[in-house]
C-alpha cells in the first residue's frame, strides 16, 4: 500500500515526534515542526500520536493512493481536493483505491500534516521515522518526496473514528510567548524591553534548523564571547549582526550565541507555522506560567 | 582549577522544558571530567526523566521528557549535586587519525600558511604533534569539539562558509581545530582529510570519536589515503 507522488510539493517530509536520546552524540531530535497539528491529525484517525505523517510546507503536491484507507489533514489550511471535491481539515476522510489527493498552496501558516490510518511506513532509524535532513538520513531516503517516489503506508484495521473531537489550540502566530533566555542578563534592561516590544519579520533564510528574524538591532552589553553550550529548542539566539535566530527542530545541538529569550513549549507549534514575511511580537511570561500552559496543552492532546 | 576552587554547579531552567547545569566558567580538563562524569551518570540513571542531554565544555543541558516537572527535576538535580561523588572517568582512549594534507584534500592550507607565516611543512608538523582532547560532541552528528591546538596555527574562519564540507575533512577555525564526521556546511579552513569513516548510524552509541578520548593526527600520502578506506569501528 503506497502513495505515488505525481506532482512534487515544496518540501514534503516524513516526520513523527522526533528521535530523542542522541543530542550528546550531536544528533538533533528533528520531528514535526508543528507537533500539535501532527498529533491532532493522528488523533482524528485513532492513531498513535507518534505515527509517521507527511509534513507539507508552503505548497503541497499530488498523490495517488493505490489502496483504500482513511486520511486526515490538520494544521494550517491548504486547499485540497479529491475527485474534484474539497477536502475538509480535521476530519477523517475515506480514500478509495486510485484516489488522487491534490494539495495547493497554504492560505495561512507554513505547514499542514497529512496523516494516514496507522501511519506511513518507512525504515526505522534509532526508534524514529523522522527525516534528518542534515545527514540525509531517516524518513524517506533522508530527503523530501520527489516526483514518482512511492511512500508506503500501513494496512488499516477496521476502526470507528472518534467524531466531533475539539482541540482548543491557539494558532495566533502574531504573538509568540517566551521566557527569559539563559544569557538574558548579558543584555541591559532597555535592550530587553526593546526586544519584547518591537515587531519581528520572518526572513526567507529560515528553515527547520532555525527561523531567522529581522527586527530592532539587539546588541549585548559586553563584546566577549560566551562558551559554547547546549541549545534548548526555541532558544532565541542573538547573532553578531543583530538579527536573531529561533532555534528550531533540526537545530545544531550546541551553539555559542547568547540567548535572550526562549519560546515556550506551548507556543512551539506557532513557530512551526511561521512563514517568510510573517510579523509577530514576543510576549514575556514567567517560567511557572509557561509550565502551566505546557501541561494544559498536553491534556488537550491526549 | 582543582577541587579546592571547584564550585557546585548552578542549576536553573534554560526553558520551560530544559535545565542548564553550569559549572565554573572556564575550559579545562578538570571541569571536563566533572561534565563527563555527571552526563554519563544522568544518561544512565535518569532515563525516565531526561529525553536528551547536551554536555559541552563547562555545562550540561538537560531536556525533559513529556510530562516531567521542571521544578521537581531541578530540586532532584540540586540534591544529586550536593551529594559527594567520586569523580571517575575511564582512562583516555588515544585515537590516531591518518590525514592527507595534500592537494584537493587541503584547499585552505595556503590560506593558513599566509595567515600564520608558517610553511606548509611547519603547519603539518605542528598539527600532527598536538594531542587533542575531545571535550564533547555537538553541532552535527559525531562532531567532536577538541582542545589543544598550537595557538600559532590560529587562522580566522572563512568569510563565507562553504555549503559542502566533505566527510573526513580536518580544519582550523579560529583557535580551534576539528574534523567533520559527515558532510555538512562549514566555515573552517580545510587543511586535510582522513580516509576513515567517522560516523556510522548503526553504531551511534559507540561513536568513533567519543567524549573524553584524545586524538592525534598522522600525516599520510595520497596513495596511502586511497589504500586506507577503513573505518574506526
Amino acid at each position: 500500500m503506497k502513495i505515488t507522488v505525481i506532482k512534487q510539493g515544496f518540501q514534503d517530509l516524513v516526520q513523527d515526534l522526533g528521535r530523542d536520546g542522541y543530542t550528546h552524540i550531536g544528533i538533533s531530535p528533528t520531528g514535526a515542526a508543528d507537533k500539535v497539528s501532527m498529533k491532532i491529525a493522528n488523533l482524528f484517525l485513532g492513531n498513535h500520536i507518534n505515527d509517521a505523517v507527511l509534513e507539507i510546507t508552503l505548497f503541497g503536491g499530488t498523490y495517488l493512493f493505490d489502496m483504500p484507507t482513511t486520511i486526515c489533514l490538520s494544521g494550517s489550511h491548504f486547499p485540497a481536493t479529491i475527485r474534484g471535491e474539497e477536502v475538509p481539515f480535521n476530519k477523517p476522510i475515506t480514500i478509495l483505491k486510485g484516489d488522487i489527493l491534490s494539495i495547493g498552496g497554504s492560505t495561512s501558516g507554513a505547514r499542514c500534516y497529512l496523516a494516514v490510518q496507522d501511519g506511513f511506513n518507512v525504515a526505522d532509524l534509532l526508534g524514529s521515522s523522522s527525516t534528518h535532513l542534515m545527514s540525509k538520513s531517516g524518513g524517506f531516503r533522508g530527503r523530501n518526496l520527489q516526483k514518482e517516489d512511492q511512500l508506503a503506508y500501513n494496512e488499516p484495521e477496521k476502526r470507528y473514528f472518534p467524531i466531533d473531537r475539539k482541540f482548543p489550540i491557539d494558532y495566533n502566530r502574531s504573538i509568540i510567548r517566551a521566557t527569559p533566555g539563559l544569557q538574558h542578563s548579558l543584555f541591559d534592561k532597555p535592550t530587553q524591553e526593546l526586544f519584547f516590544s518591537k515587531e519581528y519579520t520572518v526572513s526567507h533564510q529560515s528553515n527547520r534548523m532555525g527561523i531567522r528574524i529581522h527586527g530592532p538591532k539587539i546588541q549585548k552589553r559586553t563584546p566577549e564571547d560566551m562558551i559554547t553550550e547546549g541549545l534548548p529548542l526555541g532558544a532565541v539566539q542573538v547573532t553578531g549582526d543583530g538579527d536573531s535566530i529561533i532555534t528550531f527542530v533540526d537545530h545544531q545541538t550546541t551553539g555559542g550565541y547568547p540567548k535572550i529569550a526562549n519560546v515556550i513549549a506551548a507556543d512551539m507549534h506557532k513557530v512551526g507555522q511561521l512563514r517568510p514575511g510573517d510579523m509577530f511580537t514576543f510576549e514575556l511570561i514567567t517560567m511557572d506560567k509557561a509550565e502551566t500552559l505546557y501541561l494544559a496543552q498536553e491534556q488537550i492532546l491526549k | 582549577m582543582d577541587q579546592n576552587t571547584f564550585k557546585e554547579p548552578i542549576i536553573s531552567p534554560a526553558s520551560d522544558r530544559s535545565i542548564m547545569i553550569q559549572f565554573n566558567a572556564e575550559i579545562s580538563e578538570y571541569i571536563h571530567q566533572q561534565v563527563h562524569f555527571y552526563s554519563t551518570l544522568l544518561l544512565e540513571d535518569h532515563e525516565d526523566k531526561i529525553s536528551n542531554l547536551s554536555p559541552a565544555y563547562n555545562s550540561i543541558l538537560v531536556r525533559l521528557k513529556e510530562g516531567i516537572s521542571l521544578w521537581r527535576t531541578i530540586a532532584k538535580l540540586k540534591q544529586l549535586f550536593s551529594e559527594n561523588h567520586e569523580i571517575k572517568v575511564a582512562d583516555k582512549t588515544r585515537i590516531k587519525i591518518p590525514v592527507c594534507y595534500e592537494g584537493e584534500f587541503a584547499p585552505d592550507l595556503a590560506r593558513v600558511a599566509s595567515h600564520t607565516g608558517l610553511s606548509i611543512e611547519q603547519i603539518i608538523h605542528k598539527h600532527t604533534t598536538g594531542k587533542y582532547l575531545i571535550y564533547f560532541l555537538g553541532f552535527s552528528p559525531g562532531f567532536p569539539y577538541v582542545g589543544g591546538m598550537d595557538q600559532n596555527l590560529e587562522t580566522p574562519r572563512l568569510e563565507s562558509p562553504r555549503t559542502i564540507v566533505p566527510a573526513g575533512s580536518v580544519a582550523i577555525g579560529g583557535k580551534q581545530t576539528g574534523i567533520y564526521p559527515i558532510q555538512s556546511p562549514g566555515g573552517w579552513n580545510i587543511i586535510g582529510r582522513t580516509p576513515l569513516t567517522l560516523f556510522n548510524w548503526s553504531q551511534v552509541k559507540t561513536p568513533a570519536l567519543p567524549m573524553g578520548a584524545t586524538i592525534e593526527f598522522k600525516s599520510i600520502t595520497k596513495e596511502a589515503f586511497h589504500d586506507n578506506q577503513e573505518s574506526l569501528f
